[in-house]
């Protein structure tokens, strides 16, 4: 089945600069995906089309058969919660603790404290982070600040996981760790698209996508 | 493609929470929140605390020097009394009599005699001259009655009272002057006026201060706001420590202005005792009223949320509107 489909994408900041233009894209559910093309093709502004952060210019995003792009703000709040996000950079808060960082998604649903702290140290143990839960997000590596990002997406139990360039700063062996902790996650039943420019990401992917500027067109990309 | 057709509803159910003990939590998860804020940027606090205070301050402490003079009875004169005077050759008899025909008039909330021993005795006590009473063979002043009319009376109506006792036997004077109560009337008013104005001026400062506070700390946590958007926060929910923030700041604002007023009724106590005194009435001013505590400190919450409200409404949408990773 598939669970996101783009149907005849376009995007553009303004007349001048159209980013996408006529895109399709399906994705399986419970496929690891991966979306590559070189630095501006459009890759994080399709993931910020697929959370909802921004409006296509022109077609529809079906997220579970349903038109995101017809969505009110706080149905999509409400979408997006059922949306693991990890990105390179800036995923959490500095002056909050890694347990707050991760027990984020658990606050909004107005859990207990008791019932926060067992679930939060469960999914850092599940990425490899216990014993760092009163840590300050800057007083920690690159590579573990991923893994908690990891599991504050997890452990909001998402459907869909979205990741942009999730490895784009850690060294080889650490990037395929946090590679194979995605990978892992669609054998639970999560979907997980990925931008990436590492190959090795890519290899463990069930499906790849390559975003590429038209040559002709003014520099808006589409799938080859 | 299969396209199935739009819907209004997201793909997925909200997690959010209807219960009401669940909203209580988040309120003292808010909360806890905002006193961290308050407490790590404790100048800022203070500062804002501070303006915010002296602008209630301001005008509350005006309302309450203006509610002590009116509760004294010593307020700017208004048509609610006049003194009658009586001829030297008048009779106990006459003048209990008159006093009784006076109070049973429908205007007439209350008539004190005033016996004219009683008024030379004040009289030389006032005028520090207590020696000169035994040299006095003759007493020369009258005596008098001091009648009290219904504050809802016109001016024209006691006036209408006033020529009815100069009718009346053995009546010399009656002191009443509507000009000077018109005017007194009208300088109490102007009085009003102006007290509401600076009220009406030092809340809308309290609330821009507050507004501007509120701002700094939405821009100073934009990072944070960004990421609770993103995991899919409801606007309710990023709003709802920088609401809790106002409050608080007008909170602390409420209890600033509380201490500053009661410095400065301290401070004014003493003439101010002398004052009444001398109209014979005497009254604590050092301490405040709790009406006043609850009135000072429900306002300066309001205007702290208010201030919030709109801060948050502001820029928080704007933060989420013009989102960029």
């Amino acid at each position: 089945m598939k669970i996101v489909e783009f149907n005849g994408i376009s995007h553009a900041f303004d007349e001048t600069t159209t980013i996408l233009q006529d895109l399709s894209l399906s994705i399986e559910e419970q496929a690891f995906h991966c979306i590559t093309g070189p630095s501006g093709s459009g890759k994080t502004t399709l993931l910020n089309l697929l959370l909802g952060l921004l409006r296509p210019t022109h077609g529809e995003i079906f997220v579970n058969q349903c038109n995101i792009c017809s969505l009110a703000e706080p149905q999509i709040a409400a979408y997006r919660q059922h949306i693991g996000t990890v990105f390179q950079h800036n995923n959490l808060i500095p002056h909050r603790s890694v347990y707050e960082n991760v027990a984020l998604p658990l606050w909004l649903r107005g859990l207990r404290d008791k019932a926060i702290r067992i679930q939060v140290q469960e999914y850092l143990e599940r990425v490899g982070m216990a014993g760092f839960e009163d840590e300050l997000p800057p007083h920690l590596s690159s590579g573990d600040q991923q893994r908690v990002a990891i599991a504050r997406a997890l452990i909001a139990r998402p459907k869909i996981m979205v990741a942009d360039e999730p490895t784009g700063n850690l060294d080889k062996l650490l990037a395929l760790s946090v590679a194979e902790l995605l990978k892992h996650q669609t054998s639970i039943g999560m979907t997980v698209i990925t931008v990436t420019h590492d190959e090795n990401v890519a290899a463990l992917a069930d499906t790849v996508s390559r975003l590429e500027p038209h040559a002709q067109e003014s520099g808006a990309s589409t799938f080859l | 493609m299969s396209l199935i057709k739009a819907q209004a509803t997201p793909p997925w159910p909200a997690h959010e929470p209807t219960e009401k003990q669940v909203r209580l939590r988040e309120h003292v998860r808010y909360c806890k929140e905002a006193v961290l804020q308050l407490i790590t940027q404790v100048l800022t606090t203070f500062f804002v605390m501070s303006l915010i205070g002296v602008s209630i301050a301001m005008p509350a402490g005006t309302w309450v020097l203006r509610d002590y003079l009116s509760h004294a009875d010593l307020a700017w004169p208004s048509e609610r009394g006049f003194n009658v005077f009586f001829t030297n050759h008048a009779t106990d008899s006459q003048i209990a009599s008159t006093a009784q025909t006076i109070a049973s008039h429908a205007f007439v909330t209350d008539v004190q005699t005033i016996p004219k021993d009683v008024a030379l005795r004040e009289y030389l006590t006032a005028a520090d001259l207590p020696d000169i009473a035994a040299s006095i063979v003759e007493n020369p002043l009258p005596d008098a009655l001091t009648v009290f009319v219904s504050d809802s009376i016109q001016t024209t109506k006691v006036t209408e009272l006033t020529d009815f006792i100069r009718a009346l036997d053995a009546i010399d004077l009656v002191s009443y002057d509507p000009e000077i109560v018109v005017r007194f009337s009208a300088i109490a008013s102007i009085f009003n006026r102006i007290l509401w104005l600076i009220g009406v001026v030092f809340c809308l400062f309290a609330l821009f201060v507050t507004a501007t506070a509120v701002r700094i700390a939405i821009q100073s946590r934009l990072h944070e706001i960004r990421i609770w958007h993103i995991i899919g926060s409801p606007r309710r929910t990023i709003r709802g420590p920088f609401l809790w923030c106002g409050t608080l700041y007008g909170l602390l604002g409420g209890i600033f202005a509380l201490v500053l007023l009661s410095l400065v009724l301290i401070y004014v106590e003493e003439p101010l005792s002398r004052l009444t005194a001398s109209y014979g009435v005497s009254r604590n001013m050092q301490s405040l009223e709790w009406g006043v505590v609850v009135i000072v400190i429900g306002i300066s919450a309001a205007l702290g949320l208010t201030s919030a409200l709109y801060s948050t409404w502001r820029y928080i949408r704007k933060v989420t509107l013009n989102w960029e990773i």
